[in-house]
């Protein structure tokens, strides 16, 4: 029993132990292709050794020349299996050096097979016998086939493809894997190259490729399993990193949602399948979502999930779901749409989160918000109710007085029937009158929310000064209003706009200062500003702001009247800011004061 | 006395109900005239107008309370009755106190109206014939002599005749017949009917 006998048969065993280790790895894990390539090479390794043992045991120089020949096959599994491992793994390199190795080696199969015996001799005259670790075996004694070149170029190339691979690596910082890889290769086929070398000379029974290449494979396993290792801690990381994400998301009260698209299935952490309604081990799938969606949000939010995925926006949405508590709680989700190269969305990643306590406070903030302009609405109101008493008696009284009259007419001999008759048409047209007024108090009066429709800036500005009419004359207000020919229509709250003009106006009324008795001169002028906006402009020829005011006017409870409460301009800044527009104001450079507010122009249509 | 009928001068710029009001003073028997302004009516109300003015208080231009100003400077100041679609305390003052008649709201009930009205040119008339009487007594007055007025004087204050011819130099006699002579002028029999016509001319106290 020789160290040959000895050591030949253990080196296919650990090259395939090997083999399989990778192999399976690579069955479980399809993209790890270093695992399949490392495995190939091991596999091609394990033949190598036992085509050794039996080329070292050959009885006859056409045997050895047979078994040589398929040793060839094998090298060049091994080498083109190494040469693409290092491609991979070392991290790129030139490709075409890992092609040039992979069709030399296939190249040289071809007179392999072809020239008798093999690609290494083209003849074997005779095998003698030498000593070697401790044995007698057979050497071939012949002559060297010329296409061995190919075999020799082979190798030069396998080397320059390592040296740029572990070149790479070391410079991408992977000094490790460069050395260990690098340099067993370069080892390896340094050896190898040497021990064929011997064997052609006829020193060495076999090339003991196998037992250079163990070294390189025992290196291969050790960055492999040190992958392995980082694998693992990575996985234990993950868990932590996990863990903390859950902590974290159940103390955001976020939950975590993977949409796959393509098998319309939900996953998600506890807290949302404890939200939807679902148990774990349903399956979700959109439609089943949609079902815990309020009714009046589900066509929004279905609508708002498809224009997502077709668009190839993130998904963006706020619903409502109705709990188990019947209970309605708001969420916001967003989410994170992942496609395929063709543009096909595949799967949406996102987080939800319950804004309800967020929604509750806008809501009160938004109830609050209209209380105020109903306040301010009926301070206004209050300020005006004498002209809402003068408004109603002139028409009232007017009736009053033609009934009176009618009365008295029929009494006559003969009646005038004629005059009664324009007297009941006049005391219809007054009927309508003071039914308009109260119609258009009442629609001031009322607490209601904005709604948008086109108005005219002429009509808007009219109906104020008509309202205000007896205010105006005993305010001694002269007013003026000028509106710009083809002035487009606005988009706004009829009843909120008006509010706002008369806000406006009626400041004027306080801005005369110190002579109550001198007609003040106001105009009222609506034009379109320079960018395409409608504005509306209150001019006046009064005592102006004062400085220190000016900044604030616009803030709440900062009044400019001795006895406002300060609310009409900063509620006219939240109305005028509602429908998208801007308010300011300043002093005339003649005196005086403007204010003026912008709307948005309707999209289409008419002109004022 | 201008031998005109009393009328009514209609002073509202709301058209609608200047017009109901003058067909209700129309049935009611009254005379009307209608102005849609306060400076419209003073620029063409009649020299010698009688009867009352009904205004709307709140008026664009002059309001009622400037028109009640600018007719208080006239000779002969017709009654102003001010109607209003709402009132308020510090103008129903001022109007009051400038010697408005009345001061109703515009849907005050026809009777409070035309009662308002009737006592507006009722006064209109009085204070008409205390005009007239006070002009005839002024003339009465205006036909004595500066003596005669002096001695009328020293009469108003109770003094005997020797007093009086004391006081002004002259003798008795010569009192006796300016006091003849202005009891004549002025048409009356007694030294006591004298003071009253004298109070009631107001002149006891230029006299002094």
């Amino acid at each position: 029993m020789s160290w040959v006998d000895l050591l030949w048969p253990i080196l296919p065993a650990v090259f395939l132990t090997l083999a399989v280790i990778q192999g399976m790895t690579w069955l479980r894990a399809r993209h790890a292709w270093e695992n399949l390539l490392f495995s190939l090479a091991a596999v091609a390794s394990a033949a190598l050794a036992v085509l050794e043992l039996r080329l070292m045991h050959a009885s006859s120089p056409a045997l050895y020349g047979e078994i040589l020949r398929w040793m060839h096959v094998a090298a060049g599994v091994l080498m083109v299996s190494i040469a693409w491992f290092i491609h991979r793994y070392l991290g790129g390199g030139r490709i075409w050096l890992a092609w040039s190795v992979t069709a030399l080696r296939a190249a040289i199969l071809i007179p392999n097979f072809l020239v008798y015996p093999n690609a290494t001799f083209s003849e074997i005259t005779q095998l003698s016998q030498i000593q070697f670790m401790g044995d007698t075996f057979s050497v071939p004694v012949g002559q060297e086939n010329p296409w061995r070149a190919l075999t020799q170029l082979s190798v030069v190339l396998f080397l320059w493809l390592t040296i740029d691979g572990s070149r790479l690596a070391w410079k991408r910082g992977l000094r490790q894997r460069a050395l260990v890889i690098g340099g067993a290769t370069i080892l390896a086929v340094v050896m190898s190259a040497v021990s064929s070398r011997l064997m052609v000379a006829g020193m060495l029974p076999a090339p003991l490729i196998s037992l250079s290449f163990m070294i390189l494979v025992l290196a291969m396993t050790y960055e492999l399993s040190g992958d392995l290792v980082r694998t693992a801690r990575l996985t234990d990381q993950l868990g932590v990193i996990e863990e903390r994400m859950r902590l974290a998301a159940s103390a955001a009260n976020l939950s975590l949602w993977d949409w796959d698209i393509v098998k319309d299935d939900i996953w998600a952490n506890d807290a949302s399948f404890a939200r939807v309604g679902a148990t774990e081990s349903e399956r979700v799938t959109f439609d089943r979502f949609l079902q815990t969606v309020h009714p009046d949000d589900r066509e929004y939010t279905r609508q708002a999930v498809h224009g997502a995925l077709e668009r190839g926006n993130d998904i963006d949405i706020e619903y409502r779901v109705v709990d188990s508590d019947h209970e309605t709680k708001w969420f916001a989700a967003h989410g994170h749409v992942e496609r395929a190269p063709d543009g096909k969305p595949l799967r949406v990643r996102g987080v939800t989160v319950d804004i309800t306590k967020r929604k509750q406070t806008e809501s009160e903030l938004e109830q609050r918000r209209l209380e105020l302009m109903h306040m301010q609405r009926i301070s206004a109101m209050s300020q005006l109710s004498s002209l809402v008493a003068h408004e109603l008696n002139q028409p009232l009284g007017a009736i009053l007085r033609n009934a009176e009259a009618g009365e008295l007419l029929l009494k006559q001999d003969p009646p005038d029937l004629a005059e009664v008759q324009a007297i009941l048409a006049d005391i219809q047209q007054d009927n309508r009158r003071a039914a308009a007024v109260i119609e258009h108090m009442r629609s001031l009066v009322k607490r209601r929310h904005p709604e948008l429709e086109v108005l005219s800036m002429n009509d808007l500005i009219h109906q104020v000064v008509v309202l205000l009419r007896s205010e105006i004359q005993t305010h001694h207000l002269e007013v003026q209003v000028e509106v710009a020919q083809d002035l487009p229509k606005v988009l706004g709250d009829r009843v909120h706009l008006q509010q706002v003009v008369m806000n406006l106006l009626l400041n004027c009324f306080d801005a005369r200062g110190d002579h109550p008795n001198d007609r003040l001169k106001v105009i009222i002028r609506a034009s379109e500003s320079d960018d395409g906006m409608v504005e509306l402009s209150v001019i006046d020829r009064g005592t102006g702001i004062a400085p220190d005011k000016l900044p604030h006017i616009f803030e709440p409870f900062v009044s400019t009247k001795s006895k406002g409460i300060g609310l009409g301009l900063s509620i006219s800044k939240t109305i005028v800011e509602l429908q998208g527009g801007k308010i300011l104001a300043e002093n005339n450079p003649d005196g005086g004061a403007t204010f003026r507010f912008t709307l948005k122009a309707a999209p289409s249509g008419g002109t004022t | 006395m201008t031998g005109h009928a009393s009328t009514v001068f209609v002073v509202d710029d709301d058209e609608s109900f200047r017009k109901s009001v003058t067909r209700l003073l129309s049935a009611s028997g009254y005379a009307t005239e209608c102005f849609s302004s306060a400076a419209d009516f003073l620029a063409r109300q009649p020299a010698q107008a009688k009867g009352c003015v009904l205004a709307d208080l709140q008026m664009p231009g002059m309001d009622g309370i400037a028109m009640q100003e600018a007719l208080l400077k006239s000779d002969t100041p017709l009654p102003v009755v001010f109607i209003t679609g709402h009132g308020d305390i510090p103008t129903t003052v001022k109007a009051m106190r400038l010697g408005a008649e009345d001061f109703l709201l515009k849907t005050a009930p026809k009777e409070s109206l035309l009662a308002a009205i009737d006592r507006a040119m009722a006064h209109d008339d009085r204070q008409r014939m205390e005009r007239d009487r006070h002009k005839e007594l002024q003339a009465r007055f205006g036909q004595l002599t500066p003596r005669e007025t002096e001695v009328l004087g020293h009469v108003l204050r109770g003094e005997l005749n020797k007093q009086i011819a004391a006081a002004l130099g002259i003798d008795e006699r010569s009192v006796k017949r300016h006091r003849t002579s202005l009891m004549g002028k002025l048409e009356v029999k007694s030294v006591a009917n004298l003071v009253k016509l004298a109070i009631e001319a107001g002149v006891s106290k230029s006299t002094e």
